[in-house]
């Protein structure tokens, strides 16, 4: 799903062995700069809405946290939003589950 | 040798083959909470509770789906645990759709906004029972439960099994028991309806049954049933059932008290004993009672009344399976067991239709099928296996020994034989060989119909056996029957498949008890246990047993031989146990002439049926949810039956009123319960039933032969070779069913069951099955229909020599051009009106005959069905499509008119004014049965006797009272001007006034 990386963490090769090896997945090889000024909670809530159309609903942290991780970043519940992260990350079956919540909580530390 | 160990909470465990965490947890019995987690089915994984920590690993695992290894470290219970699952439950509880529940069902209904999209009920349709009924569409959030292609069970292939609701765990799936019951008593039994002996938990309080479900731990169902065994219990309490004694006093049958009924019993037999013989005497006993009951049965007629007048139903059905087998291997009963299922490799079903008539069977033939097994299907009709097989050989009906022998000789033509297995225990190769030439293969392409690349493909599966061959009633009930089950042998000889693993013969039996009655020895030939009536040894230990007193070693009558006799006049008393003669037997005419004629008719009942309508002592029985007892499925497993509720009303057991009955005559019979009779059933037939004891019979039972106290019954017979030496091959010469010779009659027609109907209906069509299946079908195809001008729908004349009746039509590929199919579960179809009798086992001709179907005059339906709500008038019931006739006509003329549209009642009626009914029994009854000639008697003197009618606008509840009071089951309406309209029966009396019906008439009116 990939991850975001601020300024300090740009000086690194692009391939997948060296982003790997700092716990970067490389995705499907697409990179977007983000300008500075960039309203992150709202690319945060755009990313979440993208979960939320991706998801297979086969288990249930994906299926349904992902639709309420929208509605609780819509509606800015911090907290609970950064806690459901938490549990889907964990106990989503497969890797869409599992990744997309980290660099979801990225933007939302750069969004402070 | 120590090996490295896994660890589960601290505690150590070797992994097992396949082994999960969860499964290894369980067995330490550490709970883990699971929600999508079912045993014995693949994991889904999707409902992640039952996460557990394994060390190493950053994320917890899914316990379900985790493999468990040699050194894993597992913890099941944690601080962070506790958290993820509150977390995961909370979401599962908020995630659920907002849709109306679907309530278009008898038994089902499903509730969308309880879904959690747990997907058991998916797995459990598909892995069990292979219906696919469910799907999960959408994605995401929108992610939901789908039924069928729009959402209605009705329109999907729901089989209304039921095992979904059952696994539901929040109640979205549910079902009408699950709705209404409150726990209760649990009883553990087996199912009283076909013959695969599922095992049941019947859920009962004082109000009677609330529940059933599947044992889980049960060999036979591992907790599956189908509709009839989950769902048809209504019967136990519908306000028909007999519940007391009845005896004819001036042509009507008046309630009496037990004794006095016991009394009667007695002395009519003793009676008619002395004054015409022990052979004036007969029985038959019940393929649906107990082997108790049919025990008992056969020994009052043997040992106390002298003769060996004993048969049972299963000489329409499953005689020529039984004798067939017998003359092979030297057993009559299945070689194989249900297990050889999952352990086939190829798998021939030939005349069956498991799915519709042995549901739980057919379920698990089907998912063999899908795991990888192979399968040909033999059968006229294209049932739904056929839709699955790698072979679907389509053959003409009637055409089974050309098609079997082609086969064989395919098998002999190509070499393709076990020829090892031949040598070792077979004998009579030779001659088959020489009977089957080349020429024989073309020779069932031409009789079969069947494409030569068909019959090879599937001669090169046999081959590639060794083979369980599972057959049912299309191999047996035809006038080939015999030589079509001999014709089938010769297949399971030649491909070694008798007596090997995942191989040989499974014939599947229609009835709870079929095997169970025959191996009682409810037969004219042969004692309890297939013991030759003439052998010394046997006839001294039974002498010995019973009391002294024994039957002639010379074999009794059969069942058709004794209705001939009764029509005859030389057999004066019948003991009918739960069988209606009237309905199931063919050439229901002359069935009813026998039946009229006899001095005494004793029948054992549930409910009041056609052949009750000939009796002179009716005994009100106990059905299988009210007695205690054993039946024997079609594995030759004998299993304990459990009483879950009280006898209704007076209703008593079998066996214990053939036991009062019998001290009545003076026999002393001590069995205080059906655990002492079983205890005598080891002693008479120690070979078979030595070892068997109501003991040893909890839980899944014993499997015969079963001879002492140790040994463990046996799952697969000949594994070691034939008890009676080689096996003979037998050259087995094709017939043509004398119906093809008949001319002018271009159909041929078979029978068979569906799926939510059992047999004659007696106790299903008083159950909400009804709805499902509201009538029997014939089956055309349309090109037929098109000939004939016929749509679905369409009310059809049916004609064959022997008899007609009229059916409505459904055009359907499943039968090819030039096949009809018809059910016969419903009386008013009169079905086997239209079938003749088999010479050979003399059982009955129920597949392929010929019929002649024409559109009949006026196609509105016989049978027209616009119930209204509950306070309604008897017009909303009246069968319009009246026939009348004068009441100087005579009773020929009155028995034409009968045969010609198909009716069993006439309206007798002049000007139009109704005068009585007269039915086909009055005619037998009141002029055959008396000798006098039914072309002088006028149809006046034979109708009935106190002719009432009433107004189209009379309650229906009145008219009821109306028919008990004159005791009779049909009445003339009128319309106001006392002009005759139609008439109105009994039973849509009583159906339309039972709880339950007004959805019926609702979904009914909503169609038309």
């Amino acid at each position: 799903m990939g991850n975001v990386l601020r300024p300090d963490e740009w000086e690194v090769p692009i391939c997948y062995e060296a982003l790997g090896a700092r716990g970067i997945s490389l995705g499907h090889g697409g990179l977007v700069a983000l300008p500075e000024g960039t309203d992150f909670a709202a690319v945060a809530r755009d990313w979440l809405a993208f979960m939320a159309d991706e998801s297979c609903g086969k288990c249930t942290p994906c299926r349904v946290g992902s639709r309420k991780a929208v509605e609780l970043a819509r509606r800015g519940e911090r907290t609970a939003l950064l806690e459901l992260l938490d549990v889907v990350a964990q106990t989503s079956l497969c890797p869409f589950g599992q990744s997309i919540p980290g660099p979801v909580r990225t933007l939302l530390e750069m969004a402070r | 040798v120590s090996r490295p160990r896994a660890e589960i909470d601290g505690r150590a465990l070797e992994p097992l083959p396949d082994d999960t965490i969860l499964a290894a947890a369980r067995r330490l019995g550490i709970s883990i909470p699971t929600l999508c987690h079912l045993p014995r089915l693949a994991p889904d994984g999707g409902c992640r509770l039952c996460l557990v920590e394994v060390d190493g690993r950053e994320r917890p695992a899914a316990s379900c789906h985790t493999p468990l290894r040699d050194g894993m470290r597992v913890r099941t219970s944690t601080p962070r645990l506790a958290r993820l699952r509150a977390g995961v439950r909370s979401l599962t509880d908020e995630g659920r759709p907002t849709e109306p529940a679907q309530t278009d069902h008898p038994y089902l209904r499903l509730d969308p906004s309880r879904c959690v999209l747990c997907r058991r009920c998916l797995h459990v349709c598909e892995e069990i029972q292979g219906a696919f009924v469910f799907s999960v569409v959408g994605r995401g959030a929108e992610a939901r439960l789908a039924l069928g292609s729009d959402d209605r069970f009705a329109t999907s292939p729901c089989t209304s099994c039921g095992r979904c609701a059952e696994v539901c765990p929040t109640g979205a799936l549910a079902d009408r028991d699950g709705v209404a019951a409150a726990g209760g008593r649990a009883t553990r039994s087996t199912c009283g309806y076909c013959g695969v002996g599922c095992q049941v938990e019947i859920e009962s309080d004082a109000r009677g049954v609330r529940r059933i479900g599947g044992a889980h731990d049960a060999a036979v169902n591992h907790g599956q049933l189908c509709a009839k065994g989950r769902y048809a219990h209504g019967w136990r309490s519908s306000p028909e059932r007999l519940t007391r004694p009845l005896l004819r006093v001036d042509g009507r049958l008046e309630p009496i008290a037990w004794p006095d009924a016991i009394e009667f019993a007695a002395r009519r037999l003793g009676e008619i004993r002395a004054a015409h013989g022990p052979n004036a005497l007969a029985a038959l006993s019940s393929s649906r009672s107990t082997n108790e009951a049919a025990y008992l049965l056969q020994k009052l007629f043997r040992s106390r009344l002298g003769t060996n007048n004993v048969d049972c139903c299963a000489r329409v059905c499953h005689s020529s399976t039984a004798e067939a087998l017998r003359a092979v291997t030297g057993l009559g009963a299945a070689s194989a067991c249900y297990d050889d299922i999952e352990l086939a490799r190829v798998i021939v079903v030939v005349g069956a239709n498991p799915s519709e008539a042995h549901p739980v069977l057919g379920a698990r033939i089907l998912q063999a099928v899908r795991r990888g097994a192979r399968l040909c299907v033999i059968d006229p009709r294209r049932i739904e296996l056929a839709e699955r097989a790698d072979v679907f050989l389509q053959l003409r009906p009637g055409s089974n020994v050309a098609l079997l022998n082609g086969l064989a000789a395919l098998l002999i033509a190509r070499g393709d034989f076990d020829s090892g297995y031949l040598a070792q225990r077979c004998s009579g190769f030779g001659e088959l060989a020489a009977s089957l030439p080349m020429a024989e293969i073309e020779r069932a392409v031409e009789l079969t119909g069947v494409p030569l690349d068909a019959l090879r493909a599937a001669a090169a599966l046999i081959a590639a056996g060794p083979t369980l061959f599972v057959s049912g009633l299309g191999t047996s009930e035809l006038t080939q029957g015999t030589a079509s089950v001999h014709a089938l042998c010769n297949l399971a000889l030649l491909s070694g498949s008798i007596g090997r693993s995942g191989a040989g013969l499974l014939p599947l039996r229609g009835q709870n008890n079929v095997q169970g009655n025959a191996d009682m020895g409810a037969s004219p030939d042969h004692f309890t246990g297939y013991q030759p009536l003439g052998a010394a040894d046997v006839r001294a230990r039974l002498g010995e047993l019973w009391g002294g007193a024994l039957p002639p070693t010379i074999p009794g009558q059969r069942l058709p031989e004794l209705l001939e006799s009764a029509r005859q006049g030389s057999l004066r008393a019948l003991w009918i146990q739960g069988e209606d003669l009237a309905q199931s037997e063919p050439d229901q005419t002359r069935v009813l002439e026998a039946l009229g004629r006899l001095e005494l008719v004793v029948v054992q009942e549930l409910f009041p049926s056609r052949t009750t309508d000939f009796a002179d002592l009716v005994l009100p029985a106990a059905g299988w949810l009210e007695q205690d007892g054993t039946f024997t499925n079609a594995e030759r497993r004998i299993q304990r039956v459990r009483a879950a509720v009280r006898p209704l009303g007076e209703a008593r057991p079998d066996w214990e009123v053939i036991r009062d009955v019998a001290n009545a005559l003076g026999c002393g019979w001590r069995h205080p319960t059906p655990e002492r009779v079983m205890d005598e059933i080891a002693l008479a037939a120690p070979e078979l039933f030595g070892g068997v004891s109501y003991l040893r019979l909890a839980g899944d039972g014993l499997q015969w032969p079963c001879p002492d106290a140790e040994h463990p019954g046996t799952a697969r017979l000949h594994e070691g070779g034939f008890a009676r030496g080689r096996a003979p091959l037998s050259r087995v010469a094709f017939a043509p069913s004398p119906e093809s010779e008949a001319n002018g009659f271009p159909y041929r027609l078979i029978t068979g069951r569906t799926l939510h109907q059992y047999n004659v209906g007696s106790m299903t069509r008083r159950t909400p099955a009804r709805e499902l299946a509201p009538g029997d079908l014939l089956e055309i195809h349309p090109d037929d229909a098109a000939r004939e001008g016929l749509a679905t729908g369409a009310l059809v004349s049916v004609e064959s020599r022997w008899g007609s009746t009229q059916l409505q039509a459904r055009l359907s590929e499943r039968v090819a051009p030039g096949t009809l199919f018809a059910s016969f579960h419903y009386p008013e179809s009169h079905t086997n009106r239209l079938v003749g009798r088999a010479p050979v086992s003399r059982g009955a001709l129920h597949l392929a005959w010929s019929v002649v179907p024409a559109a009949a005059a006026g196609t509105s339906v016989a049978h027209a069905t616009t119930h209204g709500g509950s306070a309604m008038n008897v017009a909303s019931l009246v069968q319009r499509q009246v026939q009348s006739l004068a009441p100087t006509a005579s009773c020929q003329d009155a028995a034409r008119k009968m045969r010609d549209t198909g009716v069993g009642s006439l309206v007798v009626a002049e000007a139009d004014r109704p005068l009585g009914v007269v039915t086909d029994r009055d005619l037998v009854l009141r002029v055959l049965a008396r000798g006098l000639d039914p072309a002088i008697v006028p149809v006046r003197e034979a109708m009935s006797r106190m002719p009432i009618y009433v107004s189209h606008r009379r309650e229906v509840s009145e008219v009821l009272e109306l028919m008990r009071e004159h005791a009779v089951r049909r009445v003339p309406v009128v319309d106001d001007d006392q002009a005759l309209i139609g008439v109105v029966a009994l039973d849509d009396v009583i159906l339309a006034l039972s709880a339950g019906l007004a959805a019926v008439a609702d979904t009914i009116r909503k169609e038309m």
